[in-house]
């Protein structure tokens, strides 16, 4: 059996049917083909699959997708900007992790990319403290963490310039 | 699976008693982790989330209230948490990680009934009790008569936590600690929270409520310990004294699993002798100020 679903993903609602006991990371990433979206664990320890969903950052392999019902979703593929030209233009803080070399693999960095981001919706200069809360549970078996932490200050940093 | 969205609690325990395997959907922090794994197959699950005000927090003349939905980001967000119930917030901010805080409830973490769970122990400990709702009737249940063993509590078919009752006690303060492998993410290898109180006149010393998190398959209350630190006076030489009691009892009487996945008995033993040191001068540092 399959239920109604009304969603809204990356600023496009969607009607769509569901299955009751589909995740919203199968939803995402094998219907919507939003394979931005990692699954590394599968339960809720690493990270990877993170989405924001109405503004707080989520676990969407531990999550139904009926559970979402009447939410708005951001994936990592919802934080960039296409113009007319099809020119993509990447979000500051995916400028950062470019330019800090903070992606090795790159499995684990849309988790961290939808987590620094969901922070910053939150809390527009957030200190060290509130950047490893944010983080926390984030597992990153390439980098050894301090790119990604520079890349996050640098962001912070540029807020302030600009 | 079935998916069903009950609108009040009422429906909520029809549905629980109607349908055949199923269960309570919260934050989903354990059940899916659960379901993906195999570990269960419900037929059905009822998924409480859009039954209104459940998510409350209220502080009330002398008493807190938890409603079933709070999370552990709701509880560390809120703003008028009285002094005596810090071991609420230590608790919260030793939880999971932030992604994890922002879904998983405290109903759901009694209701999963983990040794190690951070409320077990900490709710324990501030002697407080779970209003249980069903359609056949409400009762209230002290936290530490919920548990059966682990995974498993009292409640019967249809019942549901509603409310997490803690009461605020004059003159006291509260604390948690907890010992895990890493920082966050990994459930406590053993945990221990607080609490300190004077008699209403404080006339005499300090007493206790001490409860340890995965020491045996439920969280456990040691009242030969609490005995034990009323004899603290507040000289170092009584403290040493009375903590070194304590640790000498519990390598004597803790008898914990011999097959956990985070630590040999002998480390759990010496662990918890030092947490509740650890928490009791949190707890006096707290109080005598
Ligand atoms: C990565 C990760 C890290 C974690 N870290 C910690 C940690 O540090 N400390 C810790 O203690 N736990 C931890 N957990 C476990 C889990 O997050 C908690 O136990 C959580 O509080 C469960 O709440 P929930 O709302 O997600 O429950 P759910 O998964 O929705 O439900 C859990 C169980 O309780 C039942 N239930 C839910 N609500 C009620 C209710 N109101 N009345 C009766 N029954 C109910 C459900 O039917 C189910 O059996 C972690 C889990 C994950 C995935
Ligand atoms: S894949 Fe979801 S947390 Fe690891
Ligand atoms: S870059 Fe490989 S896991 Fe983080």
């Amino acid at each position: 059996m399959s239920i109604p679903l009304h969603i809204r993903i990356n600023e496009n609602s969607y009607n769509l049917q569901v299955e009751e006991d589909e995740t919203l990371i199968s939803l995402l990433r094998d219907r919507l083909h939003l394979t931005g979206v990692k699954e590394g664990c599968g339960n809720g320890e690493c990270g990877a699959c993170a989405v924001i969903a109405d503004g707080q950052p989520v676990r969407s392999c531990i999550i139904l997708a009926a559970e979402m019902e009447g939410k708005s979703i951001t994936t990592i593929e919802g934080l960039t900007e296409t113009d007319e030209n099809g020119n993509v233009s990447l979000s500051p803080i995916q400028k950062s992790f470019i330019e800090e070399g903070a992606v090795q693999c790159g499995f684990c960095t849309p988790g961290f990319i939808i987590a620094a981001e969901a922070l910053f919706m939150r809390n527009s200069d957030p200190g060290d403290e509130a950047v490893k809360e944010a983080l926390s549970g984030h597992l990153c078996r390439c980098t050894g963490y301090k790119s990604i932490f520079k890349a996050i200050d640098k962001t912070v940093k540029n807020r302030y310039k600009t | 699976m079935k998916y069903l969205v009950p609108h009040s609690l009422a429906e909520a325990s029809e549905l629980l008693l109607d349908t055949g395997n199923s269960m309570l959907l919260a934050g989903g922090t354990d059940l899916l982790v659960e379901k993906r794994a195999g570990r269960i197959s419900p037929e059905a699950v009822i998924d409480i989330k859009r039954i209104d005000n459940l998510d409350r927090i209220t502080l009330q003349e002398n008493r807190l209230v938890i409603g079933a939905l709070a999370t552990i980001t709701d509880l560390l967000r809120y703003k008028s948490l009285p002094e005596e119930l810090e071991a609420l917030h230590d608790a919260g901010k030793e939880f999971g990680c932030y992604e994890i805080r922002n879904r998983a409830t405290i109903a759901g973490n009694l209701a999963h009934a983990s040794p190690g769970a951070e409320f077990g122990s900490t709710l324990i400990a501030l002697n407080a009790e779970a209003e249980i709702f069903s359609i056949r009737g409400i009762r209230n249940l002290p936290v530490e008569n919920l548990y059966i063993k682990a995974g498993k509590t009292v409640l019967e078919r249809g019942e549901i936590i509603a409310k997490i009752i803690i009461p605020l006690r004059n003159n006291s303060a509260s604390s948690y600690f907890r010992a895990s492998r890493v920082n966050g993410m990994d459930m406590a290898v053993i945990n221990c929270a607080l609490q300190g109180f004077y008699d209403n006149n404080k006339t005499g010393g300090l007493n206790y409520r001490v409860c340890l998190g995965a020491a045996a398959s439920v969280p456990v209350r040691l009242p030969e310990v609490e005995k034990m630190l009323s004899r603290i006076d507040g000289t170092a030489a009584r403290s040493s004294e009375v903590f070194s009691g304590i640790k000498s009892y519990l390598l004597k009487t803790l008898n914990p699993r011999a097959l956990s996945l985070r630590a040999a008995p002998f480390t759990k033993k010496v662990l918890a002798g030092n947490l509740i040191e650890d928490a009791c001068c949190k707890v006096r540092e707290r109080l005598i100020k």
